[in-house]
């Protein structure tokens, strides 16, 4: 059975024995460590990152190029056959389904704004 | 100019601890600069080898770098910290049970330089414990430790933990006799 005393005996060396260590070595240490963690965290990522894109590439890529060549096909048939001559390549940048969607898109969007002005205004 | 890093020695812990939950590294290593003296005591008490003891503190501040997101209250930093010593000295002491070193540690046995007699003394009277009682008593003695919360940190029932504490608070005694009365050691 030990003593009040014999415990208090422990208590004073073990208090002894606690250093006040300097740290600037063993910080700089560590710090060193969680740099080189972080930047293996970061190459882990980014290899991730690298087979996840490249697989979808694999998987997706050619019937996404073939979908965009398609789209772009239809949006570049001409609206009317002006034929070959001047006519032709001046409105060659309106003359396509594309301008149709994009002055339509254009319509629509001012429609909206004049009818939320009339709705306010009232 | 001055930088907001240059006033984190005077910061107060609470505040460098939530930087360092931000991904301060500036706050972390100053908190590394705080807390290092005492992981290292613990883990140099627990195992009789300084390089062994930095190499593990090394390994204690690296999961709590980690693991720092995920602390919920900064307040709670000091009992986690504590916590995560004991995990990454038992893990030390399976690691080594699992290689055949099932045998107790024999501690390095070539002085320390900048040691006294008396911590000699205690780290080689400590080396003499087996492993789970060592790490209790030191609990108890060098970190003030409760029992309970012992028996919390080491997964050890609470009624093995008092038993340890006082069966290895005895051999200590026994190893430790030459000191004599506490107030002898006091003025010592």
């Amino acid at each position: 059975m030990i003593t009040d005393n014999q415990d208090q005996l422990l208590k004073s060396v073990f208090a002894e024995a606690r250093q006040d260590l300097d740290g600037e070595a063993l910080t700089s240490q560590v710090m060193a460590k969680t740099r080189r963690v972080l930047i293996m965290l970061a190459a882990g990522v980014l290899s991730v990152a690298i087979i996840l894109v490249g697989g979808a590439w694999l998987m997706f890529g050619m019937p996404l190029l073939d979908f965009a060549v398609l789209i772009s096909q239809f949006l570049t048939i001409t609206l009317f056959d002006l034929g070959e001559g001047w006519l032709a390549l001046v409105f060659t940048p309106l003359n396509n389904i594309a301008s149709l969607v994009i002055i339509g898109a254009k319509a629509v969007h001012l429609g909206w704004k004049k009818l939320l002005g009339a709705s306010f205004s009232n | 100019m001055h930088k907001a890093q240059d006033y984190y020695p005077e910061c107060p812990e609470v505040f460098l601890i939530s930087l360092a939950r931000t991904g301060d590294r500036k706050a972390f290593a100053e908190i590394v600069r705080r807390k290092q003296s005492s992981i290292r005591n613990l883990m140099r008490r627990c195992c009789n080898d300084y390089t062994l003891a930095d190499d593990l503190t090394q390994q204690v501040f690296l999961k709590v770098w980690l693991g720092i997101r995920k602390l919920r209250k900064a307040a709670a930093f000091n009992g986690w910290l504590k916590r995560v010593a004991v995990s990454v000295w038992l893990q030390h002491i399976r690691k080594k049970d699992a290689l055949g070193g099932a045998g107790e540690m024999t501690g390095n046995e070539q002085p320390q330089h900048d040691t006294t007699g008396m911590v000699l003394d205690l780290d080689r009277a400590l080396v003499k414990l087996p492993n789970n009682v060592r790490l209790c008593v030191v609990l108890s003695y060098h970190e003030g430790t409760s029992h309970s919360e012992i028996a919390e940190l080491t997964g050890m029932p609470l009624g093995t933990v008092k038993s340890h504490i006082r069966n290895g608070a005895h051999k200590l005694q026994e190893l430790l006799s030459a000191y004599g009365d506490p107030a002898e050691v006091e003025n010592a």
